[in-house]
């Protein structure tokens, strides 16, 4: 158990480092000067002593191997530095955003769990022709960028019905459609991955007992194979929570919602480095507790996977 | 100013006349709203809400930096010395009067008496003087307002509301310059706070204050209820109409729209021109259009390096492009062209239509003669090995999609004559980037500013040179000595008229070396609701103003 | 038995006619069936028989696009040949129980057994939870369950072969149905295991449940069945009462069915019958065998010890392995000795766990022990470095269970065989003779070379795999339990193709299996092993016939017989 944990807590570690180290040397590749983007961004009219000034304070002059390691110091004591642009701290910055993504992104998880699901359970099994409507909805779904449905969602519910709002207004009718938008295509990925898992259980002989002790087909639907088709599924939501936040920032920029996409892409604009690490490294993050959490569930779930090595 | 937004779109009208007539006519119904009956009655309180395409600041202080959306917000609760009315005309405002001395070098600022910031520290001649520093800090980091008070040595505080500026220079520009956001006055000790916390919430004279700022959602603006400092040309005075407003920033220009036909908005800004043209004839939304002073939207030759440092080769690309059709098509009507270096609100604008006539046929001869004799196999010219490659690079923060279609059209039309222009998609600072290291040969950039000034900035040969950033204005890199004569001269000038003359026959000059296409007025509008009475664009940087605003039932 | 089913001489199934076909092809040509309370009827035959699908056609479950119809079909006394959906399901669980094969899949294994058997009450009688959970435990109790409550809470996973396959039974059970239907209940288990099953099986029916038994093993019928229905192609060609069917069965299929059983059946002596060759063929007599005698009768005298001049070809000497698992270390091998000569076959028996896959994997070095040695034909084999060992591989051959699984599905057969042969340097152009006659060597056509696994049978595929096996001309070949997915007359069929090519080769065959009867017949001596260690080894007649360790004789015991 605590091999288990010290496995799991440096594999963490490993991938944060891998990724702080990927983005440090990736932003440097953008052509854009730091110390331009400190004092005031493009057209600043800053003197060559301002600019050397600030290439001294945030050691922009010393050798990019000397600063890649004080940024790994300052990432192991929890430093995550000052925003270029913005003058405060990353981490007050972030925390301030995180919120409203998250839910955003928790949200559409769960919308697109149960159109997944209910997709998946409906067109599956039955008629050949209710297995074609599903397959083509579901590829159909997967497919379709975020900025071109939000787009007809908007043209749809807000200017031609009138019934939810374009723009978020804090009120949860401001989130359905942004959640909505987030959810369909990841939805359309999860059911096709259900269906596989639901294929394969309902030709299992557990299928066959159940039948003859007398249930119907809804009911084997519902207790039985509903299960096995969700545990794919359950695995990819850990991939699938990362997938939302990156998602997040065409939602957010089109319904006009405060987030961490916003706040990445603004930062990306402004060549503001602290904000971008710090976005980048809590996605990483996410990811890889969410990875956990979905290994924990996915054990949980099916207890065949508490058993490896035993038989 | 260069313009750092998001969108900057310049529509035109048919001619100055016209558009002073319309935002005259806007203003004015504005005015005389408390005479035309019962349903133009102000109503006192509610909430504005307006949604800005424009990217959210990164400060709020328009001394930090000075960017255009730091000036649409400032603009509500911030006040220069001076404003500027719709012919042209300074106009008083924080300063109730002002003298200069014969050799231009000393202006005596009078302040209007009884204001007080909303902290309540009184508006006096210290103020004033604390806010030049800060401007001229370079801890501060200000771009625009430095460069507007470059000549200003210091402030003097005479008496409690007299303030005393010395020049290093004359600067017949200096009251164009104050009228601008970029140099309005703020509260001392606001100021003394630091830069954090006056980013935040910069503290000032205005009809309206900075309550909270939300970030990447919105900042609240309530209604400061002493005051007492409308500009000249307002409608009225004493507190505004509006109890509050909630300005929202909202990057998508289709939601934005939507929003403002749901009712979820009152006013947008950087409106699509097929969304304007959309809602025209209907009565429920109101366009203001108020083209941003300063240099009109331009096509820049570079005429430091080949090909373009010889003027055949810069005259037979112009006469080569087409962009009248492009323009009408894609703005939908919205804009019309123009050709002059300056906007068309600028009064002392010259305009050459015979200049930018297309002629493909002369277009191809001076090629000719100028040696681009072979061809390649898709029809570029070839001289001595090389390719007549034009290196266009476009910056997707500052050009509409139609402004892109039409640089398109200039790529397509001018390939006809044998240029190959090359269209470079970038982010803001990638932008910024090539153009800083000579990587161009054609391109657009915007620059706002008050007054004719502005094409000191952008055509004398001393702006070649680069900020120790890297940053430079003359794109076009003209070096010409008699233009730099004629600028230096008109800006030192104080008689209006020799002004004048100065500036057209620098104008003349520019136009005839063919150093720039100009295409149409920086493109900036306003959509309201109906609902929404009394706004009107502030003629100063055409941002608006909601002071006189009311919100009818 | 429920109070209102009256007692007496009406069975409980009665079946007339029956015809199930798949989109105009049929698979049950009208077959007619009679059961009665307390009576066990086995439907016996291979895989294509239709055996199964008659079991389920009886709960109206044969399969999606099956037409079935019956002159009559009746349950109870009730008329189902036209019933629908809704009446079948009131029928299944109340009066019929289905119990399937492997209840490591028959039953979900996300849900807990007491679930599972929890349905058929929730579906039919509704009892309240209480209720439900009370009657379950008392299933299990019934079934032999050890601690009830605990499994009552396990998944199917979580429990061993044989209380899984209790809880599975107790599932079917819930209702006390009249009649149970029993598809190859005991085929995935070992032998005690499979025993204990079977007597529950036996109590079940003494208790006056009907059962319907569905297998393919011959003994394990005829444990339990009363009369038995002799299944082929779709039709019952023979039907009766257990002791004469199998005594005196009247079908030439019958007879070769019974013929190839190996359970009692000497060692050399043919279980197949080639197309054509008489009954029984004996194999030359026993004096080819390396010099020792063996014979049909029983054997007198202790296990010989030592071949004479033959040294071992391969020798296992104190080997010892250990696995990693979660709670702990498990002791896969723990210290085996074995010798295989030339010409001679051990046998290695023993249930599921008890290392024998390990022992083979250490032979093949596949893997490498812990502590001891392996020596092949005098060389140091199990501590060599791979890259020594490749030159000498081809002298050993290994086939396995599941030989699909062993090929490269994208592979013909030809690809595989010439591989094999070429033992990893390339041939010239001999390949297609070399194949051909590696086919013909295990009774194979020569077109067979050009088609895939996946389109050939089960028996097709093993003996493929067996060809794969002697391409390399190996001296030793290990056959973990190549026979046990193959039905009894494949089977025979392999077993004694196997034999002739061990004498034709002088192979040294280390066999192993879990069927007892299979390693009997196969065997010159035989190894007993149980949780990694060897607890009897010696000559195979005398093992089985007076095994000296109590563990031995509890699996001759246990080991079903046709002949009891």
């Amino acid at each position: 158990m605590l091999r288990r944990a010290v496995a799991l807590v440096s594999g963490a570690a490993f991938v944060l480092w891998a990724v702080a180290t990927l983005t440090f040397f990736a932003i440097r590749l953008i052509p854009g000067d730091p110390a331009q983007a400190i004092l005031g961004g493009p057209g600043s009219q800053a003197s060559q002593e301002a600019l050397d000034q600030v290439r001294r304070e945030y050691g922009l002059d010393r050798p990019l191997i000397v600063q890649y390691l004080a940024m790994l110091g300052r990432l192991l004591t929890g430093d995550l530095g000052h925003s270029y642009a913005l003058k405060v701290p990353v981490a007050d910055l972030l925390s301030s955003q995180l919120g409203g993504t998250m839910l955003l992104a928790v949200m559409a998880l769960v919308v697109a769990w149960m159109l997944a699901l209910g997709l998946s359970l409906w067109s599956t099994g039955r008629s050949r022709f209710a297995s074609i409507i599903g397959d083509g909805i579901e590829l159909t779904a997967a497919a379709l960028p975020h900025f071109w449905l939000a787009g007809v969602l908007i043209a749809v519910f807000s200017s031609g019905l009138d019934w939810l709002p374009p723009v978020s207004t804090g009120t949860p009718a401001g989130f359905v459609l942004p959640v909505v938008t987030l959810a369909v295509p990841l939805a359309g990925f999860l059911a096709q991955v259900m269906r596989e898992s639901l294929l394969d259980a309902m030709q299992q002989p557990f299928v066959l007992s159940a039948r003859a002790r007398g249930e119907s087909t809804t009911g084997i639907r519902l207790r039985h194979t509903i299960r096995h088709a969700a545990l794919p599924a359950i695995s990819l939501s850990g991939w699938a929570l990362g997938w939302l936040l990156s998602g997040a920032v065409v939602v957010e920029t089109i319904f006009a919602m405060p987030g961490l996409g916003r706040t990445l892409l603004q930062a990306v604009t402004l060549r503001d480095i602290p904000v971008v690490t710090g976005v980048v490294l809590l996605v990483a993050l996410v990811y890889v507790f969410m990875t956990v959490l979905t290994d924990l569930a996915s054990r949980i779930a099916d207890p065949r996977l508490r058993q490896e090595g035993a038989r | 100013m260069p313009a750092a937004s998001v969108t900057s779109s310049s529509f035109g009208r048919r001619s100055l006349v016209l558009a002073v007539a319309l935002v005259a006519t806007l203003a004015l119904a504005g005015c005389q709203a408390p005479e035309s009956g019962a349903s133009d009655e102000p109503v006192q309180g509610g909430t504005l809400v307006y949604a800005s395409g424009d990217a959210e600041p990164v400060c709020l202080d328009p001394h930090v930096g000075g960017n255009y959306p730091q000036a649409l917000l400032a603009s509500q609760f911030l006040e220069s010395l001076v404003s500027r009315d719709e012919s042209g005309e300074i106009i008083p405002w924080l300063a109730e009067s002002w003298t200069a001395s014969d050799d231009g070098l000393v202006w005596d600022f009078t302040l209007r008496e009884g204001v007080v910031f909303t902290d309540g520290t009184p508006l006096d001649a210290e103020a004033v003087k604390v806010n030049v520093e800060h401007l001229q800090d370079p801890a501060t980091q200000s771009s625009t307002g430095y460069l507007a008070l470059g000549k200003v040595a210091e402030v003097e505080v005479v008496d409690e509301r007299q303030a005393r500026f010395v020049l290093s220079s004359p600067d017949s520009a200096l009251l164009e310059s104050l009228s601008q956001p970029w140099t309005a006055i703020q509260s001392p000790a606001g100021i003394a706070r630091g830069m954090e916390a006056n980013c935040e919430a910069p503290v000032g004279t205005g009809p309206f204050v900075v309550e909270d700022w939300v970030k990447q959602d919105h900042v609240s603006l309530v209604r400061n209820d002493d005051y007492s400092s409308p500009p000249a040309d307002a409608a009225h005075d004493g507190p505004a109409y509006l109890e509050a407003i909630e300005w929202r920033f909202v990057p998508d220009a289709a939601s934005r729209h939507a929003a403002l036909q749901g009712g979820q908005v009152d006013v947008i800004d950087n409106p699509q021109p097929d969304t304007v043209a959309a809602v025209e004839g209907d009565d429920a939304f109101t366009w203001i259009n108020a083209p941003r002073p300063g240099a009109a939207n331009r096509i820049e030759l570079n005429s430091g390096q080949a090909p373009f440092d010889d003027v055949r080769v810069r005259e037979a690309f112009i006469r080569a492009v087409e962009v009248d059709e492009g323009i009408e098509a894609l703005y939908f009507g919205t804009a019309s062209r123009s050709y002059s270096a300056l906007s068309s609100v600028e009064p002392l604008a010259y305009s050459d239509p015979s200049r930018f006539e297309t002629d493909l046929e002369a277009a191809n001869s001076l090629l000719d003669a100028a040696g681009w004799t072979e061809r390649d196999a898709d029809g570029t010219r070839l001289k001595g090995g090389q390719r007549l490659t034009l290196r266009f690079p476009v910056s997707t923060n500052q050009s509409i999609p139609a402004e892109q279609s039409l640089f398109e059209q200039v790529q397509a039309t001018a390939k006809a004559a044998g240029f190959d222009v090359v269209i470079e998609l970038l982010d803001l600072s990638s932008w910024y980037g090539a153009l800083f290291a000579n990587e161009y040969e054609i391109v657009s950039a915007p620059y706002t500013k008050v007054g004719p000034d502005v094409l000191r900035i952008l055509y004398h040969s001393d702006s070649i040179t680069p900020a120790p950033s890297g940053y430079f204005a003359n794109l076009s890199q003209l070096d010409d000595p008699e233009v730099d004569a004629l600028l230096t001269e008109a800006a030192a000038t104080s008689d209006a008229t020799a002004r004048a003359e100065l500036y057209e026959a620098a104008q003349q000059r520019i136009l005839g070396g063919f150093y720039l296409l100009p295409l149409y007025d920086q493109q900036n509008s306003f959509l309201l609701d109906s609902a929404v009475k009394g706004a009107r664009a502030l003629p100063t940087v055409s941002t608006p103003t909601f002071y006189d605003a009311w919100l009818a039932d | 038995m429920r109070p209102e089913d009256a007692p007496g001489d009406a069975p409980a199934l009665d079946v007339a006619g029956l015809h199930v076909s798949f989109g105009g092809r049929e698979v049950v040509h009208g077959l007619s069936l009679r059961l009665h309370r307390g009576e066990c009827v086995a439907l016996v035959g291979e895989s294509g028989s239709g055996k199964s699908v008659t079991a389920r056609a009886l709960l109206g479950m044969a399969g999606a696009g099956a037409s079935t119809n019956a002159a009559r079909l009746e349950l109870l006394g009730r008329d189902l040949t036209d019933a629908g959906e809704r009446t079948w399901r009131s029928v299944r669980g109340r009066d019929i129980g289905l119990v399937l094969q492997d209840a490591l899949v028959s039953l979900d294994p996300l849900r807990p057994v007491g679930r599972e058997i929890e349905d058929a009450l929730r579906i039919h009688e509704r009892l309240p939870r209480a209720a439900r959970r009370a009657r379950v435990l008392h299933l299990l109790e019934r079934v032999g369950m050890p601690d009830p409550v605990f499994a009552a809470t396990r998944r199917s996973g979580e429990l061993s072969g044989g209380l899984r396959q209790r809880a599975l039974i107790a599932s079917a059970l819930a209702l006390d149905p009249p009649l149970l239907v029993a598809d190859e209940p005991t085929t995935a288990l070992d032998v005690t295991v499979q025993a204990r099953v079977l007597d529950l099986l036996a109590e079940i029916r003494e208790a006056g449940t009907g059962i319907l038994l569905i297998s393919h093993d011959l003994a394990v019928v005829a444990r339990l069945a009363d009369r038995i229905l002799v299944m082929r192609g779709g039709r019952v060609i023979e039907e009766g009462p257990t002791e004469t069917v199998l005594r005196s069965p009247r079908e030439a299929y019958t007879r070769a069915l019974l013929a190839a059983v190996p359970t009692d059946r000497p060692r050399g002596s043919a279980l197949s019958v080639r197309a054509g060759a008489s009954d029984a063929a004996t194999l030359p007599p026993a004096t080819q065998y390396g010099g020792r005698t063996r014979t049909t009768s029983a054997v007198s005298g202790p296990a010989p010890t030592g071949h004479g001049s033959e040294r071992p070809l391969l020798q296992l000497h104190h080997v010892s392995k250990a696995f990693d698992v979660p709670g702990g270390r498990l002791t896969a091998v723990d210290d085996v000795t074995l010798e295989l000569h030339a010409g001679e076959t051990l046998g290695l028996v023993g249930e599921s766990g008890s290392g024998k896959t390990t022992v083979a994997r250490l032979a093949l070095a596949l893997s490498t022990p812990d502590s001891g040695d392996v020596v092949l034909d005098g060389i140091d084999w199990s501590r060599r470095p791979e890259r020594e060992r490749r030159p000498m591989r081809p002298r050993l051959g290994a086939i396995y269970q599941d030989a699909l699984s062993s090929f490269d599905p994208r592979w013909s057969v030809g690809r595989i065989l010439a591989d094999a042969a070429a033992r990893g340097r390339r041939l010239s152009g001999r390949a297609d003779s070399l194949v051909d006659d590696l086919l013909e060597q295990v009774g194979l056509e020569p077109a067979l070379a050009e088609r895939r696994p996946l389109t050939l049978s089960g028996g097709q595929r093993q003996r493929v795999a067996i060809a794969r096996a002697l391409a390399a001309e190996p001296e030793v070949l290990v056959c973990d339990e190549p026979v046990s997915a193959l039905d009894v007359t494949i089977q025979a069929q392999i077993l004694d193709l196997l034999d002739r090519l061990q004498r034709d080769r002088r192979l040294a065959m280390l066999f192993i299996s879990h069927d007892l009867g299979v390693v009997r017949h196969m065997s010159d001596r035989v190894a007993v092993m149980r949780a990694g260690r060897i607890v009897e080894l010696g000559d195979a007649e005398s093992v089985f016939r007076a095994p000296s360790h109590p563990y031995t004789a509890q699996l001759v015991a246990d080991a079903p017989r046709i002949v009891a």
